[in-house]
């Protein structure tokens, strides 16, 4: 079997949970069936959990950066034995636009990375369904209704204003015996950018996630959104731009 | 440095307040050591395995300890290596079920396993000795706990130069720390 090139920012990018989970899955299976690969893997993840022991001592930051905003939620750990103070992680964060290396072998992959940085919405997929669907339901639904998409549902949780003026719709994508994703997308001349997609934690026993739309919350508060009420809701969708 | 697999009757038995401090510690940690197994293995069930396999080992192993050396970093290098030892004896033996993590395991074909042994200081050290724009973007990242995206906003750079020097500089980081792979 030919081994695939796996680059170094892509296994961080997988020990940071900055993967989307089908990119993650996929990449995490590579790294468990080649030990060398899995040690540059958990090297790169384990210089993270080192640097956080050293929260108490690490030299400030310069003075420029404003104080950094917070993590928005946690990893799946398991019940803590005892309190952990650490910041909570994100699990996952954002999809990344990555090298062509395992993602262009991986194949279709591409197609499924939400956002690409914000920057570009070339995909033609997202969570496995369709954009096109998905762009319908963000331009038609209501906020607290739901859409039917091929092979799930779409809801929408509420609209928001950003600082920018543009209009951004935080909903759900489900699918049968799946938990599930949060999302964010932004209206961008006339088109709908995915800014933040993170799987919903799994159910599993002892293994749920600190907070469930903490992240949301803090990923729109940084950007400064600000609640939209139905009827400047409706007249925004009416506008469609 | 520690060596794991020699027989641990060659050490001397740590005193009853030593290894109930030792232990204490242990516990603190556990948290982090299972956030730091569940993002290599993905899965809660092995990812609870290695934590207590590590935890087992590092009783086991207590007095090969050395006092005043993090045993944060101990305990990871513990896991990780049980980690990359059991993937390659699944690879070896072609084996597909889950990892067998048995704690008498003594490093892939019994060899001896290096752990790591880093003073309190030293991490702090290696951050210092690198350049200011890599440290400033672990820390952004790996103790601030900045996406990669903010990071690129907060330091007006590209995303992509968020990821290549951060790559770099974890990896910096990890060789002056002495954690190079096997």
């Amino acid at each position: 079997m030919t081994k695939l090139a796996v680059t170094d920012e892509e296994l961080m990018a997988l020990a940071d949970g900055e993967l989307a989970p089908d990119a993650a899955e996929r990449l995490h299976a590579l790294v468990v069936a080649d030990p060398d690969l899995a040690e540059r893997f958990a090297i790169l993840a384990e210089t993270r959990f080192l640097l956080e022991g050293e929260r108490a001592e690490a030299p400030a930051l310069p003075e420029k950066l404003p104080p950094a905003a917070p993590r928005l939620s946690v990893i799946a750990g398991g019940k803590p034995a005892a309190p952990d103070t650490t910041p909570a992680r994100r699990w996952p964060r954002l999809a990344l636009p990555l090298a062509a290396s395992f993602l262009f072998v991986a194949g279709g992959l591409a197609g499924y990375l939400a956002g690409g940085g914000g920057r570009s919405e070339s995909g033609i997929a997202l969570a496995g369904f369709s954009r096109q669907g998905i762009d319908a339901a963000l331009s038609q639904t209501a906020s607290g209704a739901e859409a039917s998409l091929s092979g799930g549902k779409l809801r929408v949780i509420a609209s928001h204003k950003l600082g920018d003026g543009r209009l951004c719709r935080e909903y759900t994508l489900t699918r049968a015996a799946e938990p599930g994703w949060d999302a964010v997308a932004c209206r961008d001349a006339g088109n709908w950018r995915t800014e933040f997609l993170a799987a919903k934690a799994p159910p599993a026993p002892g293994y749920a996630p600190a907070s469930g739309d903490t992240s949301i919350g803090a990923f729109l508060s940084e950007r400064g959104a600000e609640p939209v009420s139905p009827d400047e809701e409706r007249k925004l969708l009416g506008a469609g731009k | 440095m520690h060596e794991i697999g020699t027989n641990p009757q060659g050490y001397a038995a740590p005193s009853q307040a030593a290894a109930s401090a030792f232990a204490t510690e242990l516990i603190a940690l556990l948290p982090r050591l299972r956030r730091y197994t569940m993002t290599l293995t993905r899965s809660a069930s092995e990812s609870e395995d290695l934590a207590q396999a590590a935890c087992e080992r590092a009783l086991r192993a207590q007095a090969q300890w050395q006092e005043g050396t993090r045993l944060d970093a101990w305990l990871f290098s513990i896991a990780r290596n049980l980690w990359i030892d059991q993937l390659r004896k699944r690879q070896r033996e072609g084996a597909s079920e889950a990892l067998d993590l048995h704690p008498e395991l003594q490093g892939e074909d019994g060899r001896q396993v290096t752990e790591s042994a880093l003073t309190a200081g030293s991490v702090q050290q290696a951050l210092e000795e690198m350049p200011s724009e890599q440290r400033d973007l672990l820390l952004l990242v790996c103790v601030d706990g900045l996406s990669y995206r903010d990071a690129s906003d907060r330091l007006s750079i590209p995303i992509g130069t968020v990821m290549s020097r951060l790559s770099r500089a974890r990896l910096g980081l990890a060789r002056r720390l002495g954690m190079e792979p096997r």
